[in-house]
């Protein structure tokens, strides 16, 4: 592990080594690392996560002022990204290989590979640049505090839009794609044939039998993508400066902070497993057959 | 139904319009604080004066707090700041301060001698070795009254009109105990500047609030922000798009694209510093590590210890270059530690002295230290080991991390394998005091006095300013001689045979001395003042005179300036409004629908 942690509560101050072995007894760095490990689950059952290197105050406190900038982020970023995804994939497996198909399908892939600092940096250009409609960095404007809570909202809602367009481009392409397939495939249905034949209408067929159908495999990814969301969020908070669990790991791995990064990666578990859970509970009220079982 | 579907998207268009409507009206407020914004990629590392070392610290210190003496806009001579007036004795061992009796402290408590005696006694009882040598000459300090303060040195002393030391108040610091003097958090900050800071959000932003008492008269400016970016593309972006009014340490190539941009001046102005590969010397003696509190071990390659290693490295370096590829023109070809700014004091190398660009004699130098290639593979060993070799950068700055690939290719083609990796300043300045790094590219700022420069390289900065470890006893005992100098031609002599003796054995091999490049808008402000006169730069030099010289440049433009992106039209507004609309619209639209196919499915 590169960096001494008593090294770095020390600095600055010319300490005698005997002065360091006391920090090193006090975080218990002394002890053996297995040790140092139950320790460390210990205290983690017990609520405490410990202090950060960087800015000397409790894991927990620092990762909660970071929490909110994130789920905003990402809440508006998987919302904007599954609505838009599912539009795009209903509409391209029910008419498939109409020009609007190829031409949206075509575009969202095209969103989805680039890299998303990359992505980020064009939009920024486009509408913070050249169209100034939006400003480039942060959550807020810093010095804002004294405005009342509608111009502040309204402050957030616009540094907001960059960063989410951003994720939502960037993730929609996923979507987009397993909906058209699953629709695709619950076209060939038998029960889809039957309500045809019955000769109910098309646009009926589609929502009352093939969508709440092709619906179950998205729902899954969703889940699943929260993990992955958290990482993709490191780079574009970085490119917008936006205040959250992103940019927090990016600083704690740059300084070793390493009791924030552990408290970090345990709720970053935590999360996708929370996820999985709600999405095998969303199943149940989706797909009736799971629930009655 | 059709006709109420009609109704209530006209509803829902008004009610998403009014808001805005309402936004736009809020914004015409004109009582709005005055504030001006400076872009920065590197954040503060403190607000404690014993803690910090990075730039953007240093440049807080001096809106926060006031030196005893300062250093005037025209030339940087001595000129008054919390002391009106001084006088020394004959034979210049007692020097005799008055205070300016207006003087306060921002909770209002009054600014007296026995606070400057304060905080002196306690950089020097405690050896803070940040301030430590300023005052190392200093024999008694006295406070015989309020306004007077009179300091008696040990010898003469050429450096008691440049002491740059924050001058702290007593009645905050005596209720912090020794042992917590560096890890004070010293929030909220109480100092004596035209300026105070309120709020400091790591990463975010820092924020001044103006100190409406300043002895010097209040300055235009009522608030301050710092905004700290992560990327320097987006700091130039915001800064074309109005949202910072200042910007500085841009990649050459960033500040090069904003030659022309309308409303913005662009200056390059040559900055008293240097940007340098630093080697990891350290040799753990017992005397460093009890006196010192250095490391028990060092990490660093055992081969630079050779000094001849080092200078392979040195003839392995082509400065000029660096300089023309990396600065694009825009500062000088490094050579020694006191930059050309310092004229008087600054050693111009002879042709035979300097060591250039010379592939082949670093190679030899290389063999006479017991490096050769005997395994064929491109790299020499010595016992059978190759000669490897970690290479630092400053991820906050990209200049460093392109100079480190130039580094790396040439001192390859010599023989050594380098792996290059880009760090950030807290991991680097830990990697320092733990001796875990072989090189590292890092920069420096001298004062006015080249006595701080100086001391960079001696042995009693082990653990402060010391980033190599290197200990040379014929230029720390020349250290201490000049500071006694008052003959300042001798004082040059001396400082120029320190610095050849430091560029011999090349613990630093300086790269370049970079200009100091700042973007600010003229268009929204005035009263931008270069500090020394014509050549200096605006704002990160000695002084706070921009910022006591700042105003809007008219009304309106003060409106824009202290507004700046908030104000205006709110296009995210007006968006989330569209999409409410949609929704509602829609959602009412199938409710309808799903009614009248439900009679006939």
């Amino acid at each position: 592990m590169p960096g001494d942690p008593a090294r770095i509560f020390t600095r600055l101050s010319r300490v005698s080594p005997s002065v360091i072995e006391d920090v090193r007894r006090e975080f218990g760095l002394d002890r053996p690392l297995f040790v140092q490990f139950f320790d460390y689950i210990g205290d983690t059952l017990s609520g405490s996560l410990g202090i950060s290197y960087q800015f000397a105050r409790p894991v927990s406190e620092v990762i909660a002022e970071a929490v909110w900038p994130t789920v905003l982020l990402l809440g508006v970023a998987t919302i904007g990204s599954t609505a838009i995804g599912l539009v795009i994939g209903i509409y391209g497996g029910w008419n498939r290989g109409s020009r609007t198909d190829t031409s949206s399908l075509g575009f969202a892939l095209i969103t989805y590979a680039m890299p998303e600092f990359w992505l980020g940096m064009l939009l920024l250009l486009l509408f913070a640049v050249t169209l100034g409609l939006f400003p480039t960095s942060f959550m807020s404007t810093p010095g804002l505090e004294g405005a009342s809570a509608f111009a502040r909202s309204t402050d957030i809602l616009n540094h907001l839009f960059l960063p989410a367009l951003t994720l939502i481009l960037a993730l929609l392409g996923e979507y987009a794609l397993i909906m058209r397939s699953s629709v695709m495939e619950v076209m060939n249905e038998d029960y889809v044939l039957t309500a045809r034949a019955k000769g109910m209408r098309e646009a009926l067929v589609l929502r009352r039998h093939v969508v709440p159908n092709a619906l179950l495999p998205v729902v899954t990814l969703a889940a699943l993508n929260i993990g992955f969301i958290v990482s993709g969020a490191i780079t574009v908070e970085t490119v917008f400066s936006w205040p959250g669990l992103g940019q927090l790991t990016f600083d704690a791995i740059n300084a070793n902070d390493y009791p924030l990064l552990q408290g970090l990666f345990l709720l970053f578990s935590a999360a996708v497993i929370v996820a999985n859970l709600a999405a095998d509970l969303l199943l149940g009220v989706l797909d009736p057959r799971i629930g009655r079982t | 139904m059709k006709r109420l579907s009609m109704v209530l998207v006209a509803g829902c268009l008004l009610l998403a319009l009014v808001p805005a409507g309402l936004a736009g009206a809020q914004d015409g407020g004109g009582d709005e604080p005055v504030v001006f914004r400076i872009g920065s990629v590197n954040d503060l590392d403190s607000l404690n004066p014993f803690k910090a070392v990075e730039a953007p610290s240093y440049e807080l210190f001096e809106l926060q707090y006031s030196l005893l003496v300062g250093f005037s806009q025209k030339d940087l001579s001595p000129t008054p700041s919390l002391a009106e007036s001084w006088e020394t004795s004959e034979g210049g061992l007692t020097w005799t301060y008055h205070l300016n009796p207006e003087a306060q402290w921002h909770d209002g408590e009054p600014v007296t001698s026995e606070d400057v005696k304060y905080t002196y006694e306690r950089i020097i009882e405690e050896e803070q070795g940040l301030f430590i040598d300023y005052l190392r000459q200093v024999e008694t300090i006295e406070a015989p009254d309020p306004e007077t303060l009179v300091i008696t040195t040990k010898e003469p002393s050429v450096q008691m009109l440049s002491i740059w030391v924050p001058i702290l108040p007593k009645h905050i610091w005596e209720n912090v105990p020794e042992d917590e003097t560096t890890s004070f958090k010293n929030d909220p900050t109480i100092g004596s500047g035209p300026f105070q800071a309120v709020e400091w959000r790591r990463g975010q932003f820092l924020r001044l609030k103006v100190n409406p008492d300043f002895y010097r008269g209040a300055p235009e400016v009522d608030e301050i922000i710092f905004q700290f970016y992560d990327n320097p593309d987006t700091m130039v972006q915001a800064f074309k798009q109005g949202e910072v009014d200042y910007i500085y340490g841009l990649p050459t190539r960033l500040f090069q694209s904003l030659d022309g941009e309308e409303g913005v001046e662009t200056l390059s102005s040559p900055a008293p510093g240097f940007t340098e590969l630093g080697m990891n010397t350290y040799e753990p003696t017992p005397e460093a590590i009890d006196k010192y509190g250095a490391p028990k071990t060092s990490e660093g390659h055992p081969a630079l210890l050779d000094t001849r290693v080092r200078q392979a490295i040195n003839w392995a370096i082509d400065e000029a270059e660096l300089t023309d590829k990396i600065l694009l023109g825009e500062g000088e070809v490094g050579s020694t530690l006191v930059p050309p700014a310092l004229a008087k004091y600054h050693l111009e190398l002879d042709e035979s002295q300097v060591m250039g660009f010379d592939i082949d004699r670093s190679k030899e130098l290389l063999a006479e230290a017991g490096y050769k290639d005997t395994d064929g593979n491109g790299v020499v060993d010595k016992g059978g080991e190759d000669l490897e070799l970690r290479l630092f950068a400053r991820s906050e700055s990209t200049d460093t991390v392109d100079a480190a690939r130039y580094i790396q290719s040439w001192l390859e083609e010599a023989g050594i394998s380098v792996s290059t990796e880009a760090v950030s300043d807290n991991k680097l300045t830990d990697d320092i005091y733990s001796a875990e790094y072989d090189l590292f590219i890092w920069g420096y700022g001298s004062d006015p006095d080249p006595d701080f420069i100086l001391s960079v390289l001696t042995c009693s900065q082990f653990m402060y300013w010391s980033d190599t470890f290197w200990c040379d006893e014929d230029y720390q005992s020349m250290y201490e001689e000049q500071k006694t100098q008052l003959d300042l031609d001798q004082r040059a002599d001396t400082i120029k045979e320190m610095q050849a003796i430091a560029y011999q054995a090349s613990p630093y091999v300086i790269l370049f001395y970079d200009n100091s490049l700042e973007a600010y808008r003229t268009d929204k402000w005035t009263g931008w003042t270069r500090q020394p006169e014509g050549t200096g730069s605006v704002l990160f030099n000695f002084g706070p005179y921009t910022y006591e010289n700042l105003e809007p440049v008219s009304a309106e433009g003060g409106a824009a300036a202290g507004g700046t992106s908030t104000g205006g039209s709110s296009p995210a507004l007006l968006i989330v409004g569209v999409i409410a609309l949609f929704i509602v619209g829609s959602g009412v639209v199938a409710f309808m629908r799903k009614g009248s196919r439900e009679d006939r499915a």
